[in-house]
């Protein structure tokens, strides 16, 4: 390859690295002769070499090393601690062990180490520890808490649910009905009697039994159930003494009805001491008025957990009923029946026979 | 974890609990409330704990309330850029308990809590970090740290038992 104006600087460089041959160097030379403009650059290529790698040096070059000897003066904390700590292992640790065996300088070091070691002041204790203790090891708290709260609601809404059934109570004439399965009930009871629109006739006594959903927004519903002067009502079910003075006093059927409140049952009826006795039995939160005179025992504990569990029905939207049976041949009561709407859940009392 | 597993961990570790609370915030009340509050804690989540975690799962409880109230009380010291974390003292010491006590109480909070946890208590480095937030190499590298400067401290004291 010949010299020319596009590659002379590699011949340049070559010649002075010293790596151009005779030959090539004369054909060089006779180049920059034929090329004087060239000469100036040609000199311009003097080797050039960085002189000051000896004036910058890295300080630390012997904390890098590697020492042949595992432990020494520069590590002799690290492997300290790590002896202290339980971490050396076993050759490492005979390799600290002899280093400070063969430097007893550095055997203050190792028991200054060694006092490091902190131990567990027994002196201090936490005195009240019973007081930490739990005694129920059934209810998990989360569950304790959440049936709190559930009893504050029940009793809350249990408590405005009894005012204003109170208050309806008051306005009503009649037999006042809050409940649906006793709704039918007297339905039932009343379909076979004749219905008639005005409140009074002649030897015939209509006496209205109004029903009242416990849903409020239902418009409530009043049957008139007539009763024959000369039909003689019975109970056919024995009579709590609540219920007896409901009967007894309520003057629209002592008036008319010529009512004869006795244990002994002849034969079955529906005439409307018959519909208030069993609407009794059957649903605690009925409440019998007649022109708001008869005194009503509004507020039992029984009257207020039946309320309590309707409350709690109505929220899920389910039917929920709280009964109690009483004995056949007393007033005791035998046992109570909760129901959630087609379930029922009896508990009989000892002691107690039906 | 039932409710005698729970007041067994009461038995186990109440002390403990309490000691290496004390030991960090100095007050007797509040590490008292600090234990209390940490077993209520417990309590609460005594359905879903096995009792070999409750151990762990106290002191990790117990250390951040501790840091929490610190925080809130704005006592904490920040021992690191503090003039307490240097060896100087000017009394003598009795025995060397008390001067590892007066040691540790000049060893900023993370360095003291690691090493009351690997030394009363036993704790592996991983363990150590998951109680008080680090990774196993901090706490390795806290560790060296609460250690030398313990050993120096102790080291420059003029009476030594």
């Amino acid at each position: 390859m010949s010299i020319s104006q596009y590659n002379y600087e590699a011949y340049f460089l070559d010649y002075h690295e010293g790596k151009l041959d005779a030959h090539a160097t004369k054909e060089l030379m006779d180049f920059l002769a034929h090329h004087p403009e060239l000469k100036e650059e040609f000199e311009s290529y003097e080797p050039v070499s960085l002189n000051d790698k000896e004036e910058i040096k890295f300080e630390g070059k012997e904390s890098l090393k590697k020492s042949l000897t595992p432990v020494n003066a520069n590590n002799l904390d690290e492997f300290a601690v790590q002896y202290i700590e339980g971490t050396l292992n076993a050759e490492s640790k005979a390799q600290f062990l002899n280093f400070i065996k063969l430097n007893p300088v550095y055997e203050n070091e190792l028991a200054l180490y060694q006092k490091t070691k902190l131990t567990a002041d027994n002196s201090i204790v936490f005195a009240d520890k019973e007081l930490l203790k739990k005694r129920d090891a059934r209810r998990p708290a989360v569950w304790y808490y959440w049936s709190a709260a559930a009893s504050v609601a029940i009793i809350i809404v249990a408590y405005f649910m009894l005012r204003n059934n109170s208050n309806n109570n008051g306005n009503n004439n009649g037999v006042v009905v809050n409940n649906n399965h006793v709704t039918d009930t007297i339905k039932h009871a009343v379909q076979n009697i004749q219905t008639v629109q005005t409140p009074v006739q002649n030897n015939n006594v209509q006496v209205p039994v109004t029903i009242q959903r416990s849903n409020k927004q239902e418009k409530a519903t009043t049957y008139y159930v007539k009763k024959s002067q000369h039909e003689t009502p019975v109970v056919n079910a024995p009579l709590h003494d609540s219920a007896k003075a409901v009967v007894q006093n309520n003057p629209i059927i002592q008036k008319h009805d010529s009512v004869a409140v006795t244990p002994a049952i002849t034969q079955p009826t529906d005439s409307l001491t018959h519909i208030a006795v069993k609407d009794f039995h059957d649903s605690l939160q009925n409440t019998f008025t007649a022109n708001n005179t008869v005194p009503v025992k509004k507020k039992s504990v029984f009257a207020f957990v039946g309320n309590a569990f309707k409350s709690i029905g109505s929220i899920f939207n389910r039917p929920v009923q709280v009964n109690k049976y009483y004995s056949a041949s007393s007033d005791k009561v035998i046992a109570y029946q909760l129901s959630v709407g087609d379930e029922k859940l009896t508990l009989r009392l000892k002691n107690n026979a039906y | 974890m039932t409710a005698e597993e729970f007041n067994r961990c009461v038995d186990l570790y109440a002390d403990n609990l309490y000691r290496f609370i004390l030991k960090n915030v100095k007050d007797t009340d509040k590490a008292k409330d600090i234990v209390q509050d940490t077993y209520e804690k417990l309590w609460v989540r005594i359905s879903d704990m096995e009792s070999t975690n409750a151990k762990s799962y106290m002191f990790t409880t117990a250390y951040r309330t501790m840091i929490d109230q610190m925080r809130r009380d704005k006592k904490q010291d920040r021992l690191e850029d503090s003039h307490l974390y240097s060896i100087s003292h000017n009394k003598s010491y009795s025995d060397l308990k008390e001067v590892l006590n007066e040691a540790l109480n000049k060893l900023p909070e993370a360095q003291r809590s690691v090493i009351m946890l690997r030394d009363y208590e036993g704790y592996t480095y991983e363990e150590i970090g998951g109680i008080v937030g680090l990774n196993e190499s901090q706490v390795k590298v806290y560790i060296f740290r609460a250690r030398k400067f313990l050993k120096n401290y102790i080291g420059s004291v003029e009476v030594v038992i």
